[in-house]
């Protein structure tokens, strides 16, 4: 544990920041997700010695203020029409890219909220099971359970949305 | 452990399609959050800064208080002047050998007699070659 500067924290911004917006969009629009995030990286400059394990931190801190500003907002049902009528791009696209960064997106965004959660932490975040577990406040077998239905219904949105698109 | 070992061959597949997905970067929120960020650190207020600051205010109320206690008060006062009060110092003479004690006629008569060693005071005095000398005109005046 050390302290914390500045330079480092540029160097985390750098390493974390896009995960860390792609996990705050979830609950909300871009601007306010980029609210977030940087709170959340001024809140770590802020303490007097490094986290243990700083992505991991930085995760769960901005779930937390992502989660209680919607709390606040009292109006998820909002939030959510918010998050599926605005236009903020998750992924840049690129012509090697496997799976569609658009088809991907509105996949994503149809998902129930604790799986999409799951999914983007798993596999943008990086994070084990265990630190999702921790992050999240569930079980690792409860994740794990989870994490492979999300996968499942992500693959039947693609093959189905493949189809479509053959069809067409 | 869950991490791999229960994933399926199709999972494992969709996870690294997935992955290759690389979610958007905004260079410009980096430069807001590093001024953010240097601004906060600028403006922190160490516990040194709210000693000091503490310490400024308390020096600023004691010399207010003490300003305030000395205050001149201006109490008009009679426009007669005191008058001038002149002292005359009494004239007190030194104190000199007088006669004055002595009658005149015994001391008369004692000169003629006894001469100048009549007179104690001559004998003490410093200057005998001057008064022996006036003596000596003396005695002769009176034998003549």
């Amino acid at each position: 544990m050390t302290e914390i500067s500045q330079n480092q924290l540029a160097k985390w911004y750098e390493d974390y920041e896009a995960e860390l917006m792609l996990y705050a969009k979830q609950w909300h629009s871009e601007p306010q997700a980029e609210d977030i995030v940087q709170d959340a990286f001024i809140r770590l400059l802020k303490q007097r010695k490094s986290p243990d394990n700083v992505r991991a931190w930085l995760f769960r801190v901005v779930r937390n203020r992502a989660i209680s500003k919607v709390r606040s907002l009292k109006q998820q049902q909002k939030a959510d029409q918010k998050i599926q009528e605005s236009e903020a791009v998750w992924f840049e696209s690129s012509s090697s890219d496997l799976i569609d960064a658009g088809m991907a997106q509105n996949i994503l965004q149809k998902l129930a909220a604790n799986l999409r959660e799951i999914v983007m932490l798993r596999i943008w975040g990086q994070m084990s099971l265990k630190e999702i577990a921790e992050i999240t406040g569930k079980s690792i077998p409860w994740i794990h359970k989870e994490y492979k239905r999300a996968l499942e219904l992500i693959k039947k949105e693609l093959e189905h949305s493949s189809c479509t698109k053959k069809k067409t | 452990m869950y991490e791999e070992e229960n994933m399926t061959p199709s999972e494992k597949a969709l996870e690294s399609a997935l992955g290759q997905l690389k979610p958007i970067t905004n260079i410009l929120n980096r430069d807001q959050l590093m001024f953010k960020a240097g601004r906060m650190s600028a403006g922190s207020k160490g516990p040194w800064q709210i000693l000091s600051g503490a310490l400024t205010i308390f020096l600023f109320c004691s010399i207010l208080l003490r300003t305030g206690s000395n205050e001149i008060n201006i109490v008009p006062t009679n426009k007669e002047q005191n008058p001038i009060q002149v002292v005359h110092a009494q004239y007190q003479p030194a104190e000199t050998d007088s006669y004055d004690s002595m009658a005149y006629p015994k001391l008369r008569e004692k000169f003629l007699k006894e001469g100048w060693d009549a007179l104690e005071f001559h004998k003490t005095s410093g200057n005998s070659e001057s008064f022996k000398n006036q003596r000596e005109l003396l005695n002769s005046m009176l034998s003549s």
